[in-house]
């Protein structure tokens, strides 16, 4: 169903018939309109007086259908046609007149149509076409072409990703009689038909790419230097050459993450930045390690601390704009992208590839992630971070500025979060595009994963898509990416501006270098996760929990009847099943630990969740109980480890001092224990503990490993640390 | 609301996949890529879909030979969360693994063995024994050190033990590591 909406207020109709001396004054009124805002762009490509502007909105779903562009409007004339099964659901479509689109060496020779669908498909399934009216009077070369270009403007942000997307899909082209030109396209958008004022050279380009990748094909920085010369060249000859514009690309984007030495001040590669930090990447060039896989690279204390700054002056006036060149060439590489490339994997015999769509797809989500990465990292606070990372700052002093950390420049955050969009939105794309190729995919360069199933894949699908549609709901007022060790996190920004919310609630408290769960504030992280309570957040961090050793005579006889009910010191319990790989293997997932002191013993005892652990001739394991100094540095600071072996037919519970290995070496000192059900505990004499009678806190551990001897499989189980003072 | 983990975002992944349309890039060592590419060795399809009963010798523990024999060697594709590189070896799975260090007069029997740039990672049921048959080390995982004369053992492992019978009879020991002569001091072997 089609509803027309002329503007209320705009223009009047065509006025071709007017006489010349009205002309005049029916621009000077056409400019005051233009300065009230009431139009983007009065200029009228065919008669060269103002039309009106015009918009029409219909609901197209996956039958298809067409949209006509009003009459009497800049519009009459466009025809869109949505084929069967373009759409997967149904959308709302409007096309409108839009402010004619930049280029450079082009001429616009009709109107700019915006074309845009709620909800945004994103890319179609089977390509739409377009017809629109144009203005060509004469060529003035064979050479001269009419293309359609195109923009793509992601909500996001607000702003245009796309600096123009060239999309040479024609099929049908420019009309015998010059009326119109028709294409084909995957994406809405706002689509413009230009004449190129740039002759294509299609062959000579075509011998620049042949001769670029014979140059790629040298493995060195001097044949990808020279290659990235001639794809450019290429570009040149022939701007609209997508293998050129791929490649390209590709080797811009290599150059960008290759160190260069220099003798400049300030960093000016990755490899320079990697050097500040104190990753020592030795001789090879990245590239070359890239090649070679050699990551191993060595941290050493920098020996000048690199400085915000330098991070930044390298971010902002180097990688960034890198990345963003080769973001746009990308763009320019039309959907309908296809080539094929020999790819040597090394066995002498080279095998032609193809790239297409997918690879696009990919490598624009590559570029999209990196940039993402960089403009989060530049919302760092690096000055303190790269202090924290060398230990030169005290924890205090942490807590004290850890309000700062990633708030410096909350002002990256939006195109972070735009660049984690597209990211997204690309990955999306790249998944979907696999899933729909139809073609031979044994000459494919990316491929599913063929151990994977399609539940795994549709499940993958369904995560991006749901966090792209979290990402494009949230308003870009509210939206908010923040940093958060190892991950990141991104959340409704009320919960941090509106909420009582203080940055220390996020940490526990520290006791030494361990952190310490006790008072965990908010273990919902300012309600980022709503559900979650104390005894989740400990467990699932594992973090260690203070406890007090309780007074008890502890019989060691297997009977846990003695134990009293505050003995139980790891809180919350261990999760049941929580052992890694044990299989069959019986008593290998603890649940519970309980300890005590009477006068001149420590007790300690291991609750399992299903059997005792006896010795069996079928396994051999080893239960370990580590206990160490919490503070590091305090005098005699020193560590044991208890353990109770069951591989063998007599049973032993040993002292082991640090360093030695258990039972062939005699150094380990026996001790009491007893075995019950489902269940060990045993004795420690305080007096073999050495290091002096003051009492100290300590860190204990309680952790087993287990041999299946039948399969040679293994299996482990451990808790979280506890911390007691004896 | 949510949360991503970094692996979800395929860094790493995204740029292996970049660089693999320059190739050869492979994780596997270069020796062993040279070692297969010269070999006459039984293979199947042109991607090298499977290899069975290979053969080889390489130096390890810093300089002795060690004859490995692997009944099936299944290259392993580059994975970037639910895609991969057609083609692009991330490395091989080698299965039913027996191997021979002659100078020491030693075997070493496992179910799987995992070549790294500077190591050999056996896995399941790892069985090291002199060449008569005596044990010397039972574990379900077992370095060797290609570079120099390294064992290590993170898990469980046992001394000593009857080979042919799972182990039993040897001593239990939490994460070994030393020289081979160190090891079969231990083991009195």
């Amino acid at each position: 169903m089609l509803a027309v909406h002329p503007p209320p207020s705009g223009p009047p109709p065509p006025l071709t018939a007017l006489a010349t001396s009205m002309k005049k004054s029916l621009a000077i009124a056409t400019g005051l309109i233009c300065f009230v805002g009431l139009g983007h762009s009065c200029s009228d490509h065919s008669s060269g007086v103002s039309v009106a502007e015009g918009s029409v909105t219909s609901n197209i779903g996956p039958a298809g259908g067409t949209i006509k562009g009003p009459a009497g409007t800049r519009l009459q004339g466009v025809i869109i046609e949505i084929p069967a099964g373009a759409l997967s659901t149904l959308v709302t479509l409007e096309l409108r007149s839009s402010e004619d689109l930049k280029f450079l060496a082009a001429k616009a020779v009709g109107p700019a149509i915006a074309i845009k669908a709620t909800p945004d498909p994103g890319r179609l399934l089977k390509p739409f076409k377009i017809r629109c009216p144009v203005n060509v009077t004469r060529f003035t070369s064979a050479q001269d072409i009419v293309v359609l270009r195109e923009i793509r403007r992601l909500d996001l942000a607000g702003k245009s990703k796309a600096s123009g997307i060239a999309a040479l899909q024609s099929t049908v082209g420019l009309s015998g009689n010059r009326a119109f030109f028709s294409a084909e396209g995957l994406r809405f958008g706002t689509h413009q038909p230009q004449l190129l004022g740039r002759k294509r050279n299609v062959e000579d380009a075509a011998s620049l790419v042949a001769q670029a990748l014979s140059e790629l094909d040298r493995r060195s920085m001097k044949g990808l230097d020279q290659a990235g010369f001639l794809f450019r060249q290429a570009l040149v000859a022939d701007p609209f050459n997508v293998e050129a514009a791929f490649l390209s690309a590709t080797t811009r984007l290599l150059e960008l993450l290759v160190d260069s030495s220099d003798l400049t001040t300030g960093i000016d590669s990755l490899g320079e930045l990697l050097d500040r930090m104190g990753f020592q990447t030795g001789r090879k060039t990245l590239l070359n390690r890239l090649i070679d896989n050699d990551w191993k690279l060595r941290f050493v204390q920098p020996p000048q601390a690199l400085r915000q700054s330098e991070v930044l002056g390298y971010l902002d006036g180097i990688l960034l704009p890198g990345l963003a060149a080769v973001r746009n060439e990308l763009l320019s590489v039309a959907d309908h992208f296809n080539a094929r490339i020999e790819l040597d994997f090394g066995f002498g015999a080279n095998s032609e590839r193809e790239l297409d769509y997918t690879d696009l797809a990919a490598l624009r989500a590559i570029v999209d992630a990196l940039s993402f990465a960089f403009e989060f990292m530049a919302s760092f606070d690096w000055d303190i971070d790269l202090d924290i990372f060398a230990k030169r700052i005290e924890v205090e002093d942490i807590l004290k500025r850890f309000k700062d950390l990633g708030s410096k420049r909350a002002d990256r955050m939006p195109a972070a979060a735009s660049f984690l969009h597209d990211t997204l939105q690309n990955l999306i794309e790249t998944q979907e595009s696999l899933q729909n190729e139809t073609d031979d995919q044994r000459d494919d360069v990316l491929v599913f994963d063929p151990a994977l199933d399609q539940e795994r894949k549709d499940a993958s699908l369904e995560n991006m898509t749901a966090m792209l549609r979290s990402l494009r709901t949230a308003s870009k007022e509210r939206i908010r990416i923040l940093r958060q060790p190892g991950r990141v996190v991104y959340a409704l920004r009320d919960f941090f501006l509106n909420g009582d919310f203080s940055p220390r609630a996020l940490l526990p408290e520290f006791a030494g270098s361990v952190l310490v769960a006790n008072n965990l504030k908010d273990p919902s992280l300012a309600g980022l996760f709503p559900l979650m309570d104390k005894d989740e957040a400990i467990a699932r961090a594992s973090l260690a929990t203070r406890a007090e050793l309780p007074r008890a005579e502890i019989v060691l006889d297997g009977k846990t009847g003695d134990w009293p009910g505050n003995s139980e010191v790891l809180q919350p319990r261990d999760f049941r099943g929580d052992a890694k790989g044990f299989g069959e293997i019986p008593a290998v997932d603890g649940i519970a630990f309980f300890a005590a002191k009477s006068k001149g013993m420590l007790f300690f005892r291991v609750d399992f969740s299903d059997d005792s652990p006896r010795h069996r001739s079928r396994y051999a394991t080893l239960y370990s109980i580590r206990i160490k100094d919490l503070r590091a540095g305090a005098a005699g600071a020193t560590s044991f480890r208890i353990v109770l072996d069951t591989s063998a037919p007599l049973v032993a519970a040993w002292l082991v001092p640090p360093g030695a290995l258990v039972g062939p070496t005699g150094i380990a000192i026996p001790i009491p224990f007893a075995l019950g059900d489902k269940s060990f505990e045993l004795g420690l004499p305080l007096n073999k503990l050495s290091g002096g009678k003051a009492q100290r806190e300590r860190l204990v551990e309680f952790s087993l490993a287990a041999l299946d001897r039948d399969n040679g499989r293994q299996a482990s189980d451990k808790f979280r640390p506890v911390i007691l003072k004896f | 609301m949510g949360f991503l983990r970094r692996e979800d975002m395929y860094w790493t992944g995204a740029l292996l996949l970049l660089f693999a349309l320059l190739g050869p890039m492979s994780v596997l060592p270069s020796w062993f890529m040279l070692e297969l590419a010269s070999g006459e060795q039984a293979s199947r399809g042109i991607h090298l879909e499977e290899l069975i009963n290979v053969d080889f010798e390489i130096e390890v523990l810093g300089g002795k030979k060690l004859q490995l024999r692997a009944k099936r060697a299944i290259p392993k594709t580059t994975n970037l969360g639910v895609f991969a590189i057609a083609g692009q070896w991330q490395g091989l799975s080698l299965q039913g693994i027996s191997a021979e260090l002659a100078q020491e007069s030693v075997l070493l029997y496992a179910t799987g063995l995992q070549i790294n740039e500077d190591s050999l990672r056996f896995t399941g049921g790892v069985r090291l024994t002199t060449k008569s048959g005596q044990g010397i080390l039972f574990c379900a995982e077992l370095s060797l050190s290609l570079r120099q004369d390294f064992i290590k053992s993170d898990g469980l492992s046992i001394l000593a033990p009857r080979a042919s019978e799972g182990g039993r009879g040897g001593k239990a020991v939490q994460a070994l590591a030393g020289s081979l002569a160190e090891i079969r001091e231990l083991a009195g072997r």
